[in-house]
């Protein structure tokens, strides 16, 4: 049966392992058909500012816009 | 109920997520520094179901011999069927 | 005596604050400045054996660990945090050395600079 799963992200996108944790699961119940929604508050839109360079971690840019392709809502 | 522990069993979060577990009748999934929990003698009387992510588990080392026998390991896959599968979710402490 | 001793406090991967403290050990070391990077707290989770990034995503913090080791960093591990944590001695990485809070404390009296992750 599809849910809506609903992830709230209020760290920065390279200090915590939050970034992560929401992308992998935010992927995961995107792939099995669930609505998923991402609501970005205090330094979690810190995520989805343009132009992003790192480098030896998860690019969160790269994977937030790819996973907006596959679906995922982000409110900020 | 389900509760998403994230952090150590040495900080305040991480304590509070399990007592909290504990006196709800919740089960646990343990994830990134929560993975710590999942170690032999760590959970004390809990009686839930105990997840640990293997992925968080596998990156800080913590090896199965480690485990309390309680602790089921799964993927991501498994953890949002648990997530879409239940009534509530709280977390992540 | 060390140029610098880099105090980590924060277990490996849930923040930033343990790839910050290596990243800034190898780069000292790589001046030829003096580092002693001492593992305290959750820090010394950094020091756990058969740490596995695969298909993670993240940087395997056991092999940056180990380029300290080679590159000349001497690390240290607090004896009552690794007890604490459950850390036995054979789960330790080659080249750490256990030490006890008496002699961490002349590591950072002696250092000159001083920095805390």
């Amino acid at each position: 049966m599809q849910k809506i799963v609903t992830l709230y992200l209020s760290t920065s996108p390279y200090s915590y392992e939050n970034t992560l944790t929401s992308v992998r699961i935010a992927e995961s119940a995107l792939n099995k058909g669930h609505t998923v929604n991402l609501i970005a508050s205090a330094d979690g839109v810190y995520c989805f500012l343009t132009k992003q360079k790192a480098k030896g971690i998860l690019n969160a840019e790269e994977e937030f816009t790819r996973l907006i392709q596959k679906g995922l809502k982000v409110y900020l | 109920m389900l509760v998403l522990i994230k952090s150590a069993p040495d900080t305040t979060d991480g304590a509070t997520g399990l007592h909290l577990a504990k006196e709800g009748g919740a089960d646990l999934v343990l994830l990134q520094n929560g993975v710590y929990f999942a170690q032999k003698e760590r959970l004390e009387t809990f009686s839930g179901t105990v997840y640990v992510l293997d992925d968080d588990k596998r990156l800080r080392g913590v090896k199965d011999s480690e485990l309390d026998p309680r602790v089921k390991a799964i993927d991501y896959d498994k953890l949002t069927d648990i997530i879409t599968g239940g009534e509530k979710v709280v977390g992540m402490f | 005596m060390a140029a610098v001793a880099m105090i980590l406090k924060r277990s490996p991967y849930g923040d930033i604050n343990a790839a910050e403290a290596v990243r800034h050990a190898l780069g000292a070391v790589s001046f030829e400045m003096g580092v002693d990077l001492i593992l305290m707290d959750g820090g010394v989770l950094l020091a756990k054996k058969g740490q596995d990034d695969t298909g993670t995503g993240f940087t395997n913090l056991e092999g940056v660990l180990r380029d300290c080791l080679d590159m000349g960093v001497a690390v240290y591990a607090d004896d009552i945090s690794l007890k604490n944590r459950r850390v036995a001695a054979e789960s330790v990485i080659e080249g750490v050395k256990t030490v006890g809070g008496t002699a961490i404390a002349g590591f950072i009296k002696e250092a000159k600079t001083t920095m805390i992750f």
